[in-house]
């Protein structure tokens, strides 16, 4: 294991040594590194790695738990404000009017590690606020066209967590 | 690859065959937890970098229990004068261990660090905050004085 191919370990020592001191140093390094080479340390028992892999195995399965847990939250926040969102596009609304983003949790929507942690996630976050930004569209156009394209909306909101379910 | 290398850094830090078995379990899992930090870039830089904060929390918890580090410092040079029947190369494993033990803890590491990690200095020099020259000289003692240790 002595052998740093990245590393070109003279030229590294002519920068801090004179040339002298860096042969010398270079020819140390190398020996020691050489000698721990001569005494290899054990590798772990087979016992060990199987019962590391079991704790791996149960640490990833809490993780995808709690991964699915909080995507049916998220999933479940959506589809209540959405349907709000419906019954609120059905009457006389603004723009300011719309109070629906407080109903799905901002820490949620915009946590950065939660949607680093796992890819379908993002995917759904990325279609809800696709939805989110048509909706807004057409609340603010005509109202009658409106209302049909966002039960529409809600349809394809309810078939994406269907996906995602699956998965 | 990584699990008998990992394991022979926690083992040559530690001496200690069980301690090993447990940190590298702990290495595993918080690769797991952490794998989502992973930015991309030298895998054994980051891999290792976990391992050292491992150790580190390892000395910690021990400094905190009553300074028992120095009752395990003990341990170790009591146990490594008694070959141990588990180890694959019987005495020449222990007259390592001995005089590992015998450099400073902060030497011991970096030397450890580099044979196993196989990272470039640069590399090591970075996740231990110190200038490059200072680990190449420290390195360069270290490895001397033990080479010396073990010819003597």
């Amino acid at each position: 294991m002595e052998d740093h191919a990245h590393d070109n370990l003279k030229d590294l020592l002519r920068q801090f040594f004179n040339a002298a001191d860096a042969e010398m140093a270079d020819a140390d390094i190398r020996t020691g590194e050489r000698l721990l080479g001569e005494y290899p340390a054990p590798m772990p028992e087979r016992e060990t790695i199987l019962r590391i892999k079991k704790q791996v195995a149960a640490t990833v399965w809490r993780r995808r738990r709690i991964a699915q847990t909080l995507r049916r939250s998220v999933a479940v926040a959506a589809v209540v404000a959405f349907a709000l969102l419906g019954v609120l596009s059905r009457g006389p609304t603004s723009r300011t009017d719309m109070f629906h983003a407080a109903i799905i949790p901002a820490a949620i929507w915009d946590s950065d590690n939660i949607a680093a942690a796992d890819v379908d996630l993002v995917y759904f976050t990325g279609e809800v606020r696709q939805i989110e930004s048509q909706l807004q569209a057409l609340n603010a156009a005509d109202d009658e066209a409106a209302g049909v394209t966002v039960e529409d909306l809600e349809t394809e909101l309810i078939q994406i967590e269907t996906e995602l379910s699956k998965g | 690859m990584y699990a008998g290398r990992c394991y022979g850094y926690f083992y040559r830090l530690t001496g200690d065959r069980d301690l090993s078995d447990e940190l590298l379990s702990e290495l595993f899992i918080r690769l797991v937890q952490k794998m989502g930090s992973y930015k991309g870039g030298a895998f054994e830089s980051w891999l290792f970098r976990i391992a050292l904060n491992i150790f580190h929390d390892y000395l910690r918890g021990k400094q905190r229990q009553r300074k028992l580090l120095d009752a395990r410092r003990t341990e170790l040079e009591l146990e490594s004068d008694e070959p141990r029947q588990s180890d694959i190369s019987g005495e020449k494993l222990d007259k390592l261990q001995v005089h590992l033990n015998r450099l400073d803890s902060d030497t011991r590491e970096l030397i450890l660090l580099r044979f196993y990690s196989e990272l470039s200095f640069r590399e090591i020099a970075e996740m231990r905050a110190e200038p490059i020259g200072t680990a190449l000289s420290k390195l360069h003692r270290g490895l001397r004085k033990l080479r010396e240790l073990m010819d003597g």
